[in-house]
């Protein structure tokens, strides 16, 4: 029998041409969906490429009608390319590795419109970090301001025992006690040392009232071995008595740290109820994040996003990295990629050079933008991403734009910095609800700062004009609440230089918001002035129903700390104080049991 | 009529055409084709050897119909067992990665867990499936098909115009 059909060779040869023709005349194609659903994931949000033309020959790619939507804003694209021509290795694409030299592109444009959303339908890896970044803005909690509640009674008796921290925590303080005390006196109680210490009490007694001359040798060597027998065994119960008193002592300091921190809890308590009572606090740090908290939390959180997907992407070390499969009518399953230091990474985009030319909108000029050694394995790679963009020739809008910066994942340690500023950029209007104000900050400056060292971040971000204007909102209130109102609008709208600061510092997992500005330093002043005696009444009235409401379990709570201690001392100090002194005056017979009597002899 | 075709040929593949273990040859080929994701580059191999093999390309056919819906069903499975043996079996890792840094390797997509584990199976189970093949198709022939082969129905196929066109495949 014949193992092969030789007759066959022709169709093969056929059906081999088909399927190469075939592969061409898909290539395109397949090309602008591996970038659309790569860059998709990247970006977390549609990214659509109108045609790919790929010229093997020429090692080039090139991508017509590239549009990536932003992912914070569905319905406007982060930017468009009218053509991008991408020069690729072809080597490298048998290892299915891209590997781009150069970048040259034609018709860049930022922030256009779409006509329809960009969300993508289904979660992507970059969906995730948004829904993580959304859940950290979900958690931040900005201070209320209003102002109409300066001047009007408020009802204390709103607060309730059960919404209070301080009570929350007495609980669980008193809870920490019992528990403590349940262990360590079960022990005591296992231990049972009034046996063993009246047992020594009484042999120290009869030897104390006993003389060597009349128990002879022979007793006296007895009474001596008696006495070292009772020895070991207070020191054996000395020892239990000392690990009990260990365990005692832990749950004591537990609870004692527990009272240091009602303090604590009782603070939050009063800023609590200030919040549940609309009464705002005068203070500055509080007063800005009430005022421009959302702004900042809007300004910051892309930032965040960013760094997150960067983390992903570009993640340091060389493990194997799990992506989703591409979609099929069969189960996707999972890719798996294995990374290896002497071989080259899965994407390396060399050197992106692009000379970009607005000739309209609010930002119109020529930029320049350099993006080096954007890779997805930068510990293959070996050198960290740089990227640099600035402006060249302004024709509108800011007179200075610069973006620089350095992705550092090739050590463990990620080290990344950017900085980012433009001048003379139009600033957007804020609206001011709680204080009845419209703020445009109109041409002023911009300045962003980030410094990432392993999982802790700082972010520093800057918005400063010196031609601030301000108009007034809502309707003129009458009566007391208009006079607040009044205060505020006098105050604010003399300010033309103004200063909002927003920061991020600490965990990159849940990292702390911190808001500043030079409005609610002012607006601060000029209540504390005007309103500074009935802000003070209205936070003693506060403090004194918080303080009403948590004094008796307060007191409960120091109480039990007092019993716990008092009970350490009679069940375990007191006993192990008795057990010392037995053990010596047993010493002191034994020695005088074992000495021989001068002239005896 | 395209049915009817299909059906004449399967027919005959397992009256007829070819040896029982050229037919069990076939349906094993055609089972990678039903059991791992279709357009991967192992299966444009499979096919090129299913033509230029002497086995039953109809076998070929008959294993990639019915295997169709088990790679399907099976499919939770070779996710799992390509993570085991992609993921969790650290002693093949360096043999993946040589594999993934490998020109022309990486284009197999074996890194892919349903890819791999699906591939795997059908590996694991082409020598069984082979020889169930060719005993079921040798025990079909010596009892069911004397009765089917005068039937009106089977007649009606033997005279289709596909046979003309299937010979040329004939083992």
């Amino acid at each position: 029998m014949k193992l092969f059909r030789w007759r066959a060779i022709v169709p093969l040869a056929l059906f081999a041409i088909g399927v190469s023709v075939a592969w061409y005349l898909l290539l395109d194609r397949t090309v602008a969906h591996a970038i659309e659903r790569l860059g998709s994931a990247v970006v977390g949000a549609k990214v659509e490429l109108a045609a790919a033309d790929v010229r093997l020959a020429d090692g080039a790619v090139v991508l017509r009608g590239l549009r990536v939507t932003d992912p914070n804003r569905p319905m406007t694209n982060l930017f468009q390319a009218d053509e991008l021509v991408v020069n690729v290795r072809i080597a490298p694409l048998l290892e299915k590795k891209v590997l781009i030299d150069t970048i040259a592109a034609r018709g860049i444009r930022f922030g256009e419109p779409r006509e329809t959303s960009g969300a993508l339908e289904r979660t992507t890896e970059s969906g995730e970090v948004a829904h993580q970044v959304a859940r950290w803005r979900e958690r931040i909690a900005l201070p209320q301001l209003d102002l109409a509640s300066l001047s009007r009674v408020v009802d204390v008796s709103a607060i309730s025992p059960d919404s209070l921290a301080t009570l929350r925590h007495v609980r669980s303080v008193v809870h920490a006690a019992d528990s403590s005390r349940t262990t360590w006196t079960s022990r005591v109680t296992a231990l049972d040392p009034a046996p063993t210490i009246d047992s020594a009490g009484a042999l120290v007694r009869r030897l104390q009232g006993t003389s060597i001359t009349r128990l002879g040798l022979s007793g006296a060597r007895d009474a001596a071995g008696s006495a070292r027998a009772t020895i070991t065994s207070l020191t054996r119960l000395d020892g239990q008595l000392r690990g009990v008193k260990a365990g005692a002592d832990s749950g004591v300091a537990l609870v004692r740290a527990g009272i240091d921190r009602l303090d604590d809890a009782r603070a939050a308590d009063y800023a609590y109820a200030r919040g549940l009572l609309h009464v705002p606090s005068l203070d500055a740090p509080t007063l800005a994040p009430a005022l421009f908290g959302n702004v900042a939390t809007r300004q910051l959180a892309p930032v965040l996003r960013w760094v997150a997907v960067a983390d992903r992407f570009m993640p340091p070390g060389v493990r194997a990295k799990l992506r989703e499969g591409k979609d099929r009518p069969r189960r996707a399953g999972t890719d798996v990629l294995f990374p290896a230091r002497e071989h080259l990474p899965t994407f390396l985009l060399g050197l992106a050079e692009l000379t970009l030319a607005l000739r309209d909108g609010p930002a119109a000029g020529s930029y320049t933008m350099q993006i080096r050694d954007l890779t997805s394995e930068p510990t293959v790679l070996g050198r960290p991403t740089t990227f640099d963009l600035k402006r060249t020739e302004g024709a509108a809008g800011p007179s200075d734009i610069r973006i620089n910066g350095s992705l550092d994942h090739v050590g463990s340690v990620i080290h990344d910095s950017v900085v980012a500023s433009v001048i003379g950029i139009a600033l957007p209007e804020i609206d001011l609800a709680a204080i009845g104000a419209r703020l445009t900050l109109a041409n002023g400056r911009t300045t962003l700062a980030l410094a990432r060292h392993g999982d802790s971040l700082d972010v520093r971000w800057l918005w400063r004009t010196a031609d601030a204007t301000w108009q007034r909102v809502g309707g003129a209130d009458s009566g007391a609440a208009g006079r607040v109102r009044d205060v505020v609008w006098r105050t604010v709208s003399r300010l033309r230089d103004v200063e909002i600061r927003a920061g991020l510092s600490g965990p990159i997992a849940n990292p702390r918001l911190s808001v500043g500005s030079n409005v609610a330093g002012a607006i601060a002043t000029a209540l504390r002035d005007e309103l500074g005696a009935e802000v003070r009444r209205l936070e003693r009235d506060i403090r004194t129903r918080v303080d009403q409401l948590v004094a008796g379990e307060t007191q409960r709570a120091r109480g039990t700390l007092a019993r716990l201690e008092a009970d350490v001392r009679s069940r375990i100090d007191t006993p192990r104080a008795e057990v010392e002194r037995l053990k010596s005056d047993l010493e002191a017979e034994v020695r005088r049991l074992t000495r021989l009597p001068i002239g005896g002899r | 009529m395209l049915l009817l075709k299909l059906i004449q040929s399967l027919v005959k593949a397992l009256n007829s055409d070819g040896t029982p273990g050229q037919v069990a040859a076939g349906i094993a080929l055609g089972a990678a084709f039903g059991l791992t994701p279709l357009i991967n580059l192992h299966n444009l191999i499979l096919f090129g050897a299913a033509i230029i093999l002497t086995v039953s390309f109809p076998g070929v056919l008959l294993g990639w119909l019915v295997c169709t819906p088990v790679g399907f069903a099976f499919d939770p499975w070779f996710d799992r067992l390509g993570t085991w043996l992609l993921v969790d079996l650290d002693s093949l890792s360096p043999l993946w990665t040589t594999l993934y840094n490998a020109p022309g390797f990486a284009l197999s997509n074996f890194n892919n867990t349903v890819v791999l584990g699906s591939f795997v199976t059908w590996v694991v189970a082409a020598v069984p499936l082979f020889f169930a093949a060719r005993w079921g198709v040798a025990r079909y022939r010596a009892t069911i098909y004397a009765r089917l082969q005068s039937s009106r129905f089977a007649r009606s196929v033997a005279a289709s115009k596909l046979y003309n066109l299937y010979t040329m495949f004939r083992p």
